[in-house]
């Protein structure tokens, strides 16, 4: 018995790597098609959305770097389809060097797609992406006040006053909405002077890490709701009604949870079945 | 000397800290001015970090590869990478020359997405191995309190995902109602409001307190460190 337990508790660790990696793989070629459920937290995000009516105006956030972009894109394209579908108006911005580029392949990859199915969007007027600016919470505190003045132009360079889906707006408390897509803790700078200052509504689109951190803010009622990792990702995408990148990764994700979880228990099994081995001897 | 050096950055300090403070509760000129400057103020500055933060980068790894340390020639990779990224990024992109500047099609644009995000995506990816290893290893139930985390951990993590909501499922459905509170998800929702909430909103307001008294102790001039030195 004590040699099975120190066989198992000096497995190699290759194995262990090499079964997490078939765990990974597996899923991806060969989807297990799960069932989603939607938790209240991800259906606080979609409703928020849903009361919306058609032409206002949302902003939505992109505060995470290019490592948080498996888990994060798949939720800013859920949030995005959703508000362009209702006729939402959507503006973006980063407040991270980082973020910006994933801000504007996101554009890239709506403005695309609208117009491959016949709906083409007309940027300045149907949504505008006015990229990264410096500043972290002097920015926001200066959004507030002035949200032209602030960004003056947009990532491509264009005047800020001069497009029309900005035209009514004078600082950040005009927006209906705001969606903070990040993987640190930037949601709450937004709380602290977006939400606390200016009084914006506010929903989160967190990396798995970061969600349970927020909480307490949802609680606060600071959130309207959090979409949390690729399973908070998986559930907007089954609210919206198709199965995206995150719904596919939740099956790689699923079968590498009860991996760990596998390894946990049989990790504790030969440390318990050691110590009583040891006991007995 | 000891006036420019010590004495009037403490001053500006005091004046600055105060009056923000001020301002915060005070929305009307004179403070209403003053916080909107200092912000505007603010935001610029932070557009100069960035520079403080190339020079120290270049003069760390110029002293690296002149004195030809251990790992001098990763210091000349971040050279060649950081010149190339910067030149493609910093001249402007127009129709005529996509490649240049930070827009998609340029060359800035492929680092971002083909080296930095792959890169980036790797290294984060990689946790997933590392934790699964360390789980097997030291996640033990040697104590109570490393029991209650193991326990509360394995909930959470099934909890999260299908199969946990299928086998929640099966038990309320075909076991008995009466058990919908050991639904994973149900737990996991409870773990999730209750005990981190509470933890997080004690940690936040500890650390709440400890910015203030932080922040009073340099704006007093008792905490010095940030000017260097004592």
């Amino acid at each position: 018995m004590l040699k099975l337990a120190e066989k198992l508790l000096k497995i190699d660790r290759r194995i262990i790597y090499a079964l997490l990696a078939i765990a990974i793989i597996i899923p991806i070629l060969h989807p297990l098609n799960l069932p989603v459920q939607i938790t209240d937290e991800a259906r606080g995000v979609y409703n928020e959305i849903e009361k919306l009516p058609p032409g206002s105006k949302v902003i939505l956030t992109f505060d995470y770097e290019p490592g948080s972009r498996p888990e994060v894109d798949p939720m800013a394209l859920a949030v995005m389809r959703h508000c362009l579908n209702r006729k939402l108006k959507v503006v973006g911005i980063s407040y991270l060097e980082l973020g910006r580029g994933n801000g504007e392949n996101i554009f890239n990859i709506i403005q695309k797609e609208f117009e491959e199915k016949g709906a083409p969007l007309v940027y300045g007027e149907d949504l505008a992406y006015m990229g990264f600016k410096p500043g972290y919470s002097a920015m926001i505190l200066n959004l507030g006040k002035d949200f032209k003045g602030t960004c003056v132009t947009d990532y491509k360079g264009l005047d800020a006053y001069s497009m029309p889906i900005l035209k009514d707006i004078e600082g950040l408390g005009d927006f209906k909405y705001l969606v903070c897509l990040h993987d640190s803790s930037q949601v709450n700078t937004w709380i602290l002077y977006g939400f606390e200052i200016v009084g914006i509504r506010i929903g989160a689109c967190s990396t798995a890490v970061m969600a349970p951190g927020i909480y307490a803010n949802l609680d606060a009622g600071q959130l309207t709701g959090i979409v949390g990792g690729l399973k908070g990702g998986s559930e907007y995408e089954k609210l919206l009604g198709y199965r995206g990148m995150a719904t596919s990764g939740m099956d790689s994700q699923t079968i590498i949870h009860i991996l760990i979880v596998f390894f946990i228990l049989l990790g504790n099994f030969a440390y318990l079945l050691k110590e009583h081995s040891m006991k007995k001897l | 000397m000891s006036f420019f050096k010590r004495r009037l950055p403490l001053l500006i300090v005091l004046f600055t800290g105060i009056v923000m403070m001020i301002s915060y509760y005070v929305p009307h000129k004179p403070f209403s001015q003053f916080w909107d400057g200092a912000n505007k103020w603010y935001m610029l500055i932070a557009g100069f970090t960035m520079v403080l933060g190339v020079v120290s980068l270049v003069r760390n790894h110029y002293r690296k590869i002149r004195q030809g340390k251990q790992g001098f020639g990763y210091s000349i990779v971040m050279f060649i990478a950081m010149i190339v990224t910067a030149v493609f990024g910093v001249i402007p992109h127009s129709e005529s020359s996509p490649i240049w500047g930070n827009r998609s099609g340029s060359v800035f644009m492929w680092i971002f997405d083909y080296i930095n995000t792959a890169a980036a995506g790797t290294v984060y990816s990689l946790l997933a191995f590392y934790i699964a290893s360390a789980a097997y290893r030291a996640f033990r139930v040697r104590t109570l309190d490393a029991t209650i985390m193991l326990i509360t951990a394995l909930i959470v993590m099934i909890g999260r995902v299908p199969y946990g909501e299928m086998f929640s499922d099966f038990l309320t459905n075909s076991i008995g109602k009466g058990l919908v509170f050991l639904r994973l998800d149900n737990l996991t929702s409870f773990f999730l409001n209750y005990p981190v909430v509470a933890t997080r909103r004690a940690i936040t307001l500890g650390l709440g307190l400890a910015t203030i008294s932080t922040s009073l102790r340099v704006i007093l001039g008792i905490e010095k460190t940030y000017m260097g030195g004592d």
